[in-house]
């Protein structure tokens, strides 16, 4: 279904006069996004666009739902990629990857939606991109190699014990607090949040310094 | 340099987008000032970004990219540019930074802004000053109580807080927060609950709560 989709990307003819050739994004490779969102943010390109769409859409459709936004999921794909359009100028790779960057941008749009559905009530004045800033504009002094750290944490994400994988994921991709987690595996909430802590200690997130 | 972090549990929970808009905002305003917990959410997004990419994919409609190519034809750019300054993110109610405030007394040295409050609700974002020595009252809390030091610093039982400082307090802690001797402190206070006060002069007040504190918010 979806490969028959990706066949019949038609590119846009006013944009592909200017612009070099697209880099395609099914390798998925860190350089890859990267090179997708600044294409669109130099060139307007839309092949890349609809490129990144491709790769992205579905997933992003796949965390809406997984949050409990069933109804709404199709519009969050929306928001983000126009999001995603928008913003694509800001990108910089340099100081974020290009799935950590799409990450909390996907993020953001899930609150603002669910901020301007009244979800949830009694919301600050302050608008959700100031509140949760993208990764790369908040810290001009920090030279953090983000993108390096993404690279780490993808390799070893793979050698976690599947438990401790799981309870990571349930915590950060379905809008679950650590005790609902706890509730839902029949665990105990210590049990659950000394998962998460050693996961993060793992992946090199936490150092056992800042554990105090 | 801080000495009071938010703790990792509340990192995580914050990168992951699901605390309130008014905690993330004391959690912003102390990561303005913290370079160690900037790290670590740039860390837990880069995290995030991994799990987001390792997602299963759900077939999206057949229309979906020609509406969203729709609608970016009518827009142009968004640059959200993101300040460096502590205060940057208060500005809404803080044009003239912390210069300038209707401050109300509420205690003998103990003052308020009250900068945001619900229409229904116990909820109740502030600035709280505590004048140079002065000593606020005793008091517990219903919910939890989520403080960022703006100026100047405080102690209380559990510790001594210093500037871009973050503590949490919930119904466990009971505390007489004192400022320090040279200096006005000024918190972003955002209190879940009401505090209840204690001792005898404070259970006493709490029977008159009408005559205490506003639900004015700062309009500005």
């Amino acid at each position: 279904m979806l490969n028959s989709k990706v066949s019949v990307v038609v590119p846009i003819k006013s944009d592909m006069e200017h612009s070099p050739p697209p880099p395609k994004a099914s390798g998925q490779s860190a350089d890859t996004i990267a090179s997708l969102i600044e294409a669109i943010a130099v060139h307007r390109d839309r092949t890349a666009f609809k490129n990144l769409y491709h790769d992205f859409g579905p997933k992003i459709k796949s965390y809406a739902v997984k949050q409990g936004m069933i109804e709404t999921a199709e519009e969050l794909v929306q928001e983000v990629m126009v999001n995603i359009w928008r913003r694509a100028q800001q990108f910089d790779r340099s100081k974020a990857g290009g799935s950590t960057w799409i990450f909390a941008i996907t993020r953001n749009a899930r609150i603002d939606l669910l901020r301007k559905l009244n979800r949830i009530s009694n919301e600050t004045q302050v608008e959700t991109d100031y509140l949760w800033s993208l990764p790369g504009t908040d810290d001009p002094t920090t030279a953090f190699q983000q993108a390096l750290t993404a690279k780490q944490i993808r390799q070893s994400l793979d050698t976690l014990p599947i438990e401790q994988r799981d309870v990571i994921a349930k915590v950060y991709l379905e809008d679950k607090s650590h005790q609902r987690v706890a509730d839902e595996l029949s665990l105990p909430l210590g049990t659950v949040k000394s998962r998460v802590r050693l996961a993060l200690q793992k992946l090199k997130v936490i150092f056992q310094e800042q554990l105090a | 340099m801080t000495n009071y972090h938010p703790d990792n549990e509340v990192l995580l929970e914050f990168s992951a987008g699901t605390v309130s808009s008014h905690f993330a905002l004391c959690v912003s305003v102390h990561l303005k000032y913290c370079k160690q917990c900037r790290e670590t959410v740039a860390r837990m997004q880069a995290l995030g970004g991994v799990l987001f990419e390792e997602l299963p994919s759900t077939p999206v409609s057949d229309g979906l990219f020609d509406r969203i190519l729709d609608r970016v034809e009518h827009y142009g750019d968004r640059q959200v540019e993101s300040e460096a300054e502590p205060l940057s993110l208060l500005k809404g109610w803080l044009p003239d930074g912390l210069k300038n405030l209707s401050w109300r007394k509420q205690w003998f040295k103990l003052s308020e802004v009250v900068l945001e409050v619900p229409k229904s609700g116990n909820w109740r974002l502030a600035l709280q000053r505590i004048s140079a020595g002065g000593i606020a009252p005793l008091h517990g809390h219903h919910g939890r109580e989520v403080t960022v030091v703006l100026q100047g610093g405080f102690s209380d039982e559990s510790g001594v807080y210093n500037e871009g400082d973050f503590i949490i307090c919930d119904g466990e802690n009971k505390h007489r927060p004192q400022a320090f001797r040279n200096e006005d402190c000024i918190c972003l206070t955002f209190l879940e609950a009401p505090v209840s006060l204690e001792g005898p002069v404070g259970r006493w007040i709490e029977r008159f709560k009408g005559l205490f504190g506003t639900k004015e918010p700062l309009t500005s």
